[in-house]
């Protein structure tokens, strides 16, 4: 009997862990992420679904981006994206280590085009489950 | 960081496989199996590296957003002839098409040529359904936007997202080759545009220049690609057309100016400031003569 409710338990846990995985690949967290570019255009979506993720993207010069940044909300481990030049040298991070606060949306008027990096992670330092939606802004 | 890893695992694991060619093995039916599965886990980690490097190539909007903000007026004589359609009859050539097609449906939408617009549509409905990939590009919404003159924004965001999900399935389905013929049909589609309306221009328009020559960063990402194909026999063809283009590109340099970010809240977005410079360095002869080249390499490629 023990043995069957153990086995019953695990199947369940497994079950909610692949339910969980699933909705990381959800398209709805995606297109609340991109809703966040408002009258920017779409470009890229990013999946990160692990503990720390880079990408690169060539940013080109006289161009206005936004990178959204949106996760599963889960309390003490939220995604943080942060912006590196083709140096590798900091450009921004969507949290502010002195005011302790979160941004969902960064805006970079590119003035350089080139290689740029988005390094993301979460700040609680868990694997967890985000999108990040990139857009561009016509001149 | 990834990228580099993911390149450190697939350089040992390709030694690996490598090297166990050279053991003697007992069981021919056990190495057989063993091989297949190293260079199955080699090719798993290859194509993450090249979904890496393609997720950082932007899409042809982008360059097509540049022409027009330049001020270029509209040409549709600069843009691929519809009537060749049936004459791509290869999947790689029919992916090249669609790239193209993709580039003019933006530089088109941009322009807010409806008619031209649903045109293109129709084409890239065609050949995206020979390629069995017609059924993530929402075809009936941007139909529907367009037809009631909505925001271009959205019809061109939609577009782009649509092509953006045709990658995703063939990097599922390992087509890669396919997912770099697209992607190399749109680059080079994108830069036509870009070189014809310069090439038009009654005046040197100065940016639209400066966004060729910046092409070359895009190029090279593109010849990395290509060298990771180098076993593909009609991605080795294309790097073969593309030599041309790739020593002209040589000529043109590039050189930054840094300076320190500076961020301030607006409307709860964090806005970076920064007045770090790229400067490009394209003289008129090469400036010519890619303008030439790209001209006869789109004749090669679709």
């Amino acid at each position: 009997m023990k043995k069957g409710l153990f086995l019953l338990t695990s199947f369940v846990m497994i079950l909610i862990s692949n339910i969980t995985m699933s909705q990381c690949m959800d398209e709805k967290l995606k297109a609340s992420c991109s809703s966040l570019l408002n009258s920017f255009i779409f470009v890229k979506s990013f999946k990160v679904d692990s503990g720390s993720t880079e990408y690169s993207y060539v940013f080109s010069k006289g161009t206005m981006y936004m990178i959204t940044v949106c996760d599963e909300a889960e309390e003490n481990n939220k995604m943080v994206v942060e912006l590196y030049d083709r140096a590798h040298k900091l450009v921004a991070s969507s949290f502010d280590k002195k005011t302790g606060k979160h941004y969902a949306k960064i805006g970079y008027p590119c003035s350089a085009t080139g290689v740029y990096y988005m390094k993301y992670s979460f700040k609680g330092g868990k694997p967890g489950c985000g999108v990040s939606v990139l857009g561009f802004k016509r001149n | 960081m990834k990228k580099q890893f993911k390149k450190v695992i697939f350089l040992a694991l390709a030694g690996f496989f490598l090297s166990a060619c050279g053991d003697k093995k007992n069981s021919q039916e056990e190495d057989l199996d063993k091989l297949l599965d190293k260079k199955t886990k080699t090719m798993e980690v290859a194509d993450e590296v090249v979904s890496d490097i393609i997720l950082s190539i932007p899409p042809p909007i982008e360059l097509a957003s540049l022409v027009q903000s330049s001020g270029a007026d509209y040409s549709d004589e600069i843009l691929n002839d519809l009537d060749k359609i049936d004459s791509y009859t290869s999947g790689f050539n029919r992916g090249m098409a669609l790239g193209a097609m993709g580039a003019d449906l933006g530089y088109v939408n941009l322009y807010e040529k409806t008619g031209v617009s649903l045109e293109y549509l129709n084409g890239i409905r065609k050949v995206a359904d020979d390629l069995n990939i017609g059924q993530f590009f929402d075809f009936e919404t941007i139909k529907r936007l367009a037809d009631n003159s909505h925001s271009i924004d959205s019809i061109v965001g939609i577009s782009t997202e649509g092509f953006e999900k045709m990658n995703n399935y063939l990097k599922e389905k390992k087509r890669g080759n396919i997912s770099m013929a697209i992607l190399i049909g749109g680059w080079v589609e994108s830069l036509h545009i870009a070189v014809q309306v310069n090439k038009q221009s009654q005046i040197p328009n100065k940016e639209l220049i400066e966004r060729i020559g910046e092409q070359k960063i895009v190029f090279g990402d593109i010849n990395v690609l290509l060298d990771i194909y180098k076993d593909d026999v009609s991605l080795t063809k294309v790097a073969k057309d593309m030599q041309k283009l790739k020593s002209l590109y040589n000529k043109v340099s590039i050189t930054y100016e840094y300076s320190d970010p500076v961020t301030r809240e607006v409307d709860g977005m964090l806005i970076v400031e920064q007045n770090t410079k790229s400067i490009v360095n394209i003289d008129d002869e090469t400036l010519h003569a890619i303008t030439e080249e790209v001209e006869v390499l789109r004749n090669k490629l679709y």
